[in-house]
């Protein structure tokens, strides 16, 4: 495939109608490069976009994980405004007319942008693609089921990020994850056309097992024994095959769970310390207020205590009478009002036997001694009212300093709480975005991922281990069963095609494993090629060769021979996975050039200025065409010098702002380049001119 | 023949009553200010005796509580009141029918004086407390208490 035009109407950025013709070498002139240059913001991811559009009909890219669907809009914003007051929906399309193989094709995919009150609606349009066959002849396709399998077929789905990427997206690919050596499989197979390989092996194994099946029905003795174990050996084994790919998805889905977290933890970084400052001050207010809590309910406990103090002088009054009254002797009396009463009333003498008549002196003294004295009960009463009281008394000054103390403590609870309060809330402001306030969850969440990590890989290897075994006794059964097949002779029609198809799947497989190996290393011998061209000195000191693992994992080796992935930057990462990229292509198309434009979205962002113009100075030699989207901080005069030094340069696009929203692509001369583009600047310079002098 | 009684007889088989318009107001500042409405009656009687204002229940009387939930201090302050108030005749207290009787008045007296010293700005004309503010409310009383007591 080589992208020869791109037309956009109301697209991303891109208002009315424009378009970009890439340099494609159509007149054999070599030039395959074009740079679309802008600063950021301006719409160089809105062009990336177009071409994944356009091609598959998706909105998102790979870097747009994190981003709510919701927020991005491919239709034109400013378009989108004028439809606020004509009413009329905004119809955005993008055309891309690429060639594969001599044959031309126009592929135009639109959408509709609507407002609906104040929300905005974005609906997929319809798809047409036109193929003019190398007699001239075109074919018009509409169903999308169709275009879908004629893009696929030119450009797999699967592959196209190696092919259209982003300078993020590239290094990922040296990262030694279970998902990435999926990912680099996947594109080594679409590329090497392997899926017919792959589907012959399936039809094989499902014949096999039908056959084995059916001899296993029919079978006897010994020999039907050998058959039976070996099905249900072949079921155990595609068990756990399918269980070891459910492990790894699951351990593939974490790592994207961490990576993300991971993003964000990056980006809450700075502000941990205020989460942790907050958690702290959130653990004190809920001290604090669960503290003037237990003080309220104290002070409830407390409230009919200190009701009896509002009586303080009654019950000391009262208390001081009853004194008295005891001091006196009047309570209890020296005499029982009753004995008087029973004297007086029922027996009329004294207790010494004396009579006491009416009228007498001892009667009269009687009956003043019994308006002295009162109830017996009463006097019991009293007493027991002067000993509660003078209990009362003793605990009324504990009372007073306790409701004193609790009023005191709550106010200094209070008054905390409030402080507190006052700081989450400058912590909070300080913080920003409520979403974020949610970060100090992530560490946990992402500790929880590694655990789930570790014991997965547990299970992985359980399992893989479990697996082999069955391999190994499978095969020892296999070698038995072709031994009884001789021994006894067993040569009937169902049994030989039964070990016609074992030996045709065992067969096939080795061709897969023997091709996929040398494919293998070939494709690390060329990627090294590639890498030693493309490294800076430094790097060369550093680092001695790429490997490509058994499962297409990327490893790479210091000058020691040793394993040093996780130490190289990401500059270096990017350039191995360049390097990996431009080998594959190599060999994808048997040594000549794969017909594949690579598609670069602000690559050179992490590379040093060595990496940065060693790249530019050969990548255009490595692939049929190359379209660069730069701004302009990795693209200044100096770059755009060693590109025209190549030749190959042909086409430069800039890409301006014309208002909020809206950028207008130019064509301009590349001899026009120098007179736009920054100075290099800084410490850029002393190495421009170390090397260049 | 008169029986021998037990001291302070505190009896326990009264029905205490209140106005039956504080009945939605005793419901709910049970468990909020106080354990259990035998203390806020005792409160508001403190507060009635304090103040000398004594308010007659009269058709208004509802049955509150009954007097068995009275603790045996709180009955001795009733006592101890009913002592003052009748010049230390021991006789005033004989009959707990009658203390409590005396002690209702206070106590009704003594919630016009919550009501408008401390509860007006948490209740609403109907006696109804607003929750919002209500939870501080054991510290506001306790506040409103010494406040009386510099009086």
């Amino acid at each position: 495939m080589i992208l020869e035009k791109i037309t956009m109407k109301d697209f991303r950025q891109f208002r009315g109608v424009q378009n970009i013709e890439f340099a494609s070498e159509t007149e054999n002139d070599g030039k395959n490069v074009t740079v679309i240059f802008g600063e950021n913001g301006r719409g160089k991811t809105g062009l990336f976009r177009a071409v994944v559009f356009a091609l598959y009909g998706e909105r998102r890219l790979s870097q747009d994980e994190e981003a709510e669907q919701k927020e991005l809009y491919l239709v034109n914003s400013a378009a989108m405004e004028d439809t606020k007051t004509n009413g009329k929906p905004v119809e955005a399309f993008v055309e891309l007319v690429f060639r594969h193989k001599d044959q031309k094709y126009t592929i135009k995919r639109s959408l509709l942008g609507v407002f609906d009150k104040d929300e905005r609606i974005e609906q997929v349009g319809s798809v047409t693609l036109f193929h003019t066959n190398s007699d001239g002849n075109t074919l018009a396709f509409n169903d999308p089921d169709d275009i879908r399998k004629t893009i696929n077929s030119i450009l797999d789905k699967n592959v196209k990020e190696y092919f259209l990427f982003d300078g993020e997206k590239i290094q990922r690919l040296t990262m030694a994850s279970i998902e990435q050596r999926k990912e680099v499989a996947r594109g080594i197979k679409n590329l090497l056309n392997v899926d017919d390989l792959e589907k012959a092996i399936n039809a094989l194994q499902r014949l096999r097992k039908e056959l084995n099946t059916e001899l296993s029905k029919r079978a006897t003795g010994e020999y039907a024994k050998i058959v039976h174990q070996l099905n249900q050996l072949d079921e155990k084994r595609n068990k756990l095959k399918a269980k070891l790919e459910e492990i790894e998805d699951e351990y593939a889905h974490l790592n994207v769970e961490k990576r993300k977290i991971d993003k964000l933890l990056e980006e809450y970084k700075e502000i941990f310390h205020l989460l942790k400052e907050r958690k702290d001050a959130e653990t004190q207010l809920k001290s604090e207020k669960e503290q003037t809590g237990n003080l309220l309910s104290e002070m409830r406990a407390r409230t009919a205590k200190a009701s009896q103090l509002l009586i303080s002088s009654t019950i000391d009054f009262v208390f001081d009478s009853i004194d008295q009254k005891k001091q006196k002797g009047e309570i209890p009396s020296e005499i029982r009002k009753d004995l008087i009463e029973r004297i007086l009333d029922i027996d009329h003498k004294c207790i010494c036997d004396r009579p006491v008549l009416p009228g007498t002196p001892e009667h009269s003294a009687l009956i003043r001694w019994k308006n002295k004295v009162s109830d017996v009960e009463l006097e019991d009463s009293a007493l027991e009212i002067w000993r509660s009281l003078s209990s009362i008394r003793n605990y009324r000054e504990d009372i007073s300093g306790v409701v004193e103390t609790l009023l005191q403590r709550y106010a200094v609870c209070r008054n905390n709480i409030e402080k507190l309060r006052k700081k989450i809330e400058s912590i909070n402001e300080q913080i920003g975005a409520s979403e974020r306030k949610d970060a100090a969850d992530l560490e946990k969440t992402r500790e929880n991922i590694e655990k789930k990590q570790i014991r997965i890989e547990a299970e992985r290897m359980t399992t893989k281990s479990e697996f082999d075994s069955v391999e190994s006794e499978y095969a020892r059964l296999s070698e038995q069963r072709k031994i009884l097949e001789r021994e006894e002779n067993i040569r009937n029609e169902l049994s030989q095609r039964a070990s016609l198809a074992e030996d045709t799947y065992k067969a096939l497989q080795e061709v897969y494993k023997g091709f996929t190996e040398e494919i293998k290393n070939r494709i690390a011998i060329e990627a090294n090629k590639y890498f030693v061209q493309l490294l800076d000195k430094e790097g060369l000191e550093t680092l001695s060769k790429i490997l490509v693992n058994a499962d297409y994992s990327l490893q790479i080796l210091d000058r020691w021979g040793k394993p040093f992935l996780a130490n190289i930057s990401a500059g270096q990462r990017q350039i191995m996975s360049i390097s990996f990229i431009a080998a594959l292509a190599k060999v994808a198309s048997m040594d000549s050039i794969l017909e594949m434009p690579l598609f670069m979205d602000t690559p050179f962002g992490k590379l040093s200025y060595e990496h940065r113009k060693n790249l530019i100075k050969r990548l255009p030699s490595y692939c049929a065409q190359w379209i660069l989207l730069a701004t302009d901080t990795e693209f200044r005069k100096q770059e755009a010098s060693f590109l025209r030094e190549g030749g190959r340069w042909g086409k430069f696009y800039v890409l301006r702002s014309e208002g909020p929203g809206v950028t207008i692509i130019q064509e301009r001369d590349i001899e026009e380049a120098q007179s736009l583009l920054h100075e290099n600047m800084g410490e850029t310079n002393e190495y421009v001119w170390r090397y260049t002098g | 023949m008169k029986t021998w009684g037990k001291p302070m007889n505190m009896s326990g088989d009264i029905r205490v009553k209140t106005d039956k318009k504080y009945k939605n107001l005793y419901n709910d500042l049970k468990n909020l200010i106080v354990g259990d409405m035998h203390e806020l009656f005792f409160l508001c009687a403190c507060l009635g005796y304090k103040a000398n204002k004594v308010k007659d229940l009269g058709s208004n009387a509802e049955e509150r509580f009954w007097s068995r939930t009275i603790t045996p201090e709180e009955y001795a302050c009733y006592y101890a009141m009913m002592l003052e108030k009748n010049n230390m005749d021991l006789s005033s207290i004989r009959d707990d029918k009658l203390v409590i009787a005396e002690m209702e008045k206070y106590a009704n007296g003594g919630m016009e004086i919550l009501l408008e010293d401390f509860l007006n700005e948490y209740c609403s004309a109907d006696y109804k407390l607003d929750s919002t503010y209500s939870k501080e409310l054991p510290m506001a009383l306790l506040h409103f208490i010494r406040d009386k007591l510099e009086q």
